[in-house]
């Protein structure tokens, strides 16, 4: 609790007359109540004077109460709203905030709204560097597509699942990669950490190993199994999973083989190291796919309106899969 | 009182005067420079009310002997360790509030901005919008321009 220093007041004449200076502009201001301990913040210099003003400034009155005609008053400022603070304390608030509430805070008005859609603010970059690994922002290439922190950290809140994967699989230490070891007579998979039942999204799925017998990207509910014994195409092998098989090119659900995709003659192989984009469109309850930027038709249709994950299914030994979540894709 | 550095005078946005001691005015990095100075003619301070002023007075006092704090990179960014005394200090309305960190950013006296900060953060923690602007009173519409 803060007390008068006695040591830090010298209660001589002058230095009372500087201390009675704030009692002056209470009367001015209509302060209701007076601070009792405003003469602690008062300390007097070596000799004890309080200064004179220069012949620039009004000058000093040593009545406390008169006021003297030539004295301006700077305009009472309108009380500060939390709507106009700057940019930069808006910055500082707003790291102190798990997401949550940063998407409580990009509601409640437009300044703040304003604050939070500066994708590469310090907020986004402070939890950038919070929540992703760290081999996950040092490489180059694999987030290089997202042009902002915030959708860097947005994308990871979509990778593959750690706790929702096949014990035969693994996430690398970068997040977005899932590897599988070489476990025989096995087909394993993963699926992403947030599932989607609305609105347009893409999700960037890069086969970085070979493909072996079977590898299949596509789209499960929760229940879909992840896991089965030998080598099969178990994602679209129920009605819990759709699935495009890369080694024939087949689309799979519930267990039926639905066609070639690309729906073409002799559609083209899968190179590896190639960019498939899934995009799952909730509102027309359909999924399809893009190669390195090429449409390459619809692929599921009528899909239940059911929370959707993207999930792929490999049977190859220590082969990778990288899976980054885009948001809406852009419309051609 | 240090022969080699002099107090500071002030002249808040309301045209009241202040004499600072240097142990106080160091703590601003905009008020330090002119403890360097050894400036003499009062230093106007056009954004900063009497009012507002006595109360960053009062938080440097209290402050003046602290240990400084580790760089912001650092730092976890938690709201829950606000001292005690300061917890006292920052029980003011949400107008008074907002002029203190805006007093602290434009003296800069990173204490007192980041314990400000974090007393408004936990005014918005675990609330919707609606409680927020009620705590914030920002009800009006053009509050939402």
């Amino acid at each position: 609790m803060a007390e008068n220093d006695g040591e830090t007041i010298v209660p001589d004449e002058q230095c009372n007359l500087t201390a009675s200076t704030p009692m002056k502009s209470s009367g001015l201001e209509q302060v209701e109540s007076p601070k009792e301990r405003k003469t602690s913040m008062v300390e007097c210099d070596d000799e004890g004077n309080p200064s004179s003003g220069t012949p620039d400034e009004s000058p000093k009155q040593l009545t406390p109460h008169s006021i003297p005609p030539r004295r301006r008053r700077s305009p009472r400022r309108p009380e500060v709203s939390a709507s106009r603070l700057p940019l930069k304390v808006l910055n500082q608030i707003f790291q102190y905030l798990p997401l949550k509430d940063l998407r409580s805070a990009m509601l409640t008005c437009h300044s703040w709204n304003n604050a939070l859609s500066m994708e590469d603010s310090d907020i986004w970059q402070y939890l950038l560097g919070k929540k992703l690994p760290e081999a996950a922002v040092s490489d180059p290439f694999l987030l290089a597509e997202l042009g902002s922190a915030k959708k860097k950290l947005r994308a990871w809140y979509f990778a593959w699942n750690t706790s929702d994967i096949s014990r035969n699989n693994y996430i690398r230490t970068n997040g977005f990669t899932v590897h599988r070891q070489p476990v025989a007579q096995s087909t394993d998979g993963v699926r992403g950490k947030r599932g989607i039942s609305k609105g347009v999204h893409a999700f960037d799925i890069t086969w970085d190993g070979p493909l072996g017998t079977v590898a299949v990207v596509g789209i499960a509910t929760k229940h879909a199994a992840l896991h089965c014994v030998g080598y099969v195409a178990l994602l679209g092998s129920d009605d819990q999973s759709w699935g495009w098989n890369l080694v024939d090119n087949v689309l799979m659900h519930n267990g039926a083989q639905l066609g070639v995709y690309p729906k073409m003659n002799n559609p083209p192989k899968y190179e590896v190291g190639d960019k498939i984009r899934l995009i799952i469109d909730c509102d027309t309850h359909v999924a399809y796919f893009e190669r390195n930027s090429e449409f390459l038709g619809i692929a599921f249709n009528h899909i239940p309106p059911l929370r959707l994950y993207p999930a792929v299914c490999a049977v190859y030994g220590n082969t990778e899969v990288t899976m980054v979540y885009v948001g809406s894709p852009q419309m051609g | 009182m240090s022969s080699e550095e002099q107090d500071v005078k002030i002249v808040t946005s309301d045209d009241v005067e202040f004499i600072v001691s240097p142990k106080i005015a160091n703590q601003s990095k905009l008020l330090a420079d002119f403890v360097v100075l050894n400036q003499r003619e009062p230093i106007p301070l056009k954004n900063v009310t009497s009012e507002i002023f006595k109360k960053v007075i009062e938080w440097c006092e209290y402050h003046a002997e602290d240990i400084p704090k580790p760089p912001d990179n650092v730092e976890e960014k938690r709201t829950d360790d606000i001292g005690e005394w300061d917890v006292e200090f920052l029980k003011v309305d949400k107008g008074t509030l907002f002029e203190l960190v805006l007093a602290a950013t434009y003296l800069d006296i990173k204490g007192l901005f980041n314990v400000t900060c974090k007393s408004i953060a936990n005014s918005i923690k675990g609330k919707s919008p609606e409680e927020i602007r009620a705590v914030f009173n920002l009800g009006n519409e053009t509050n939402m321009e």
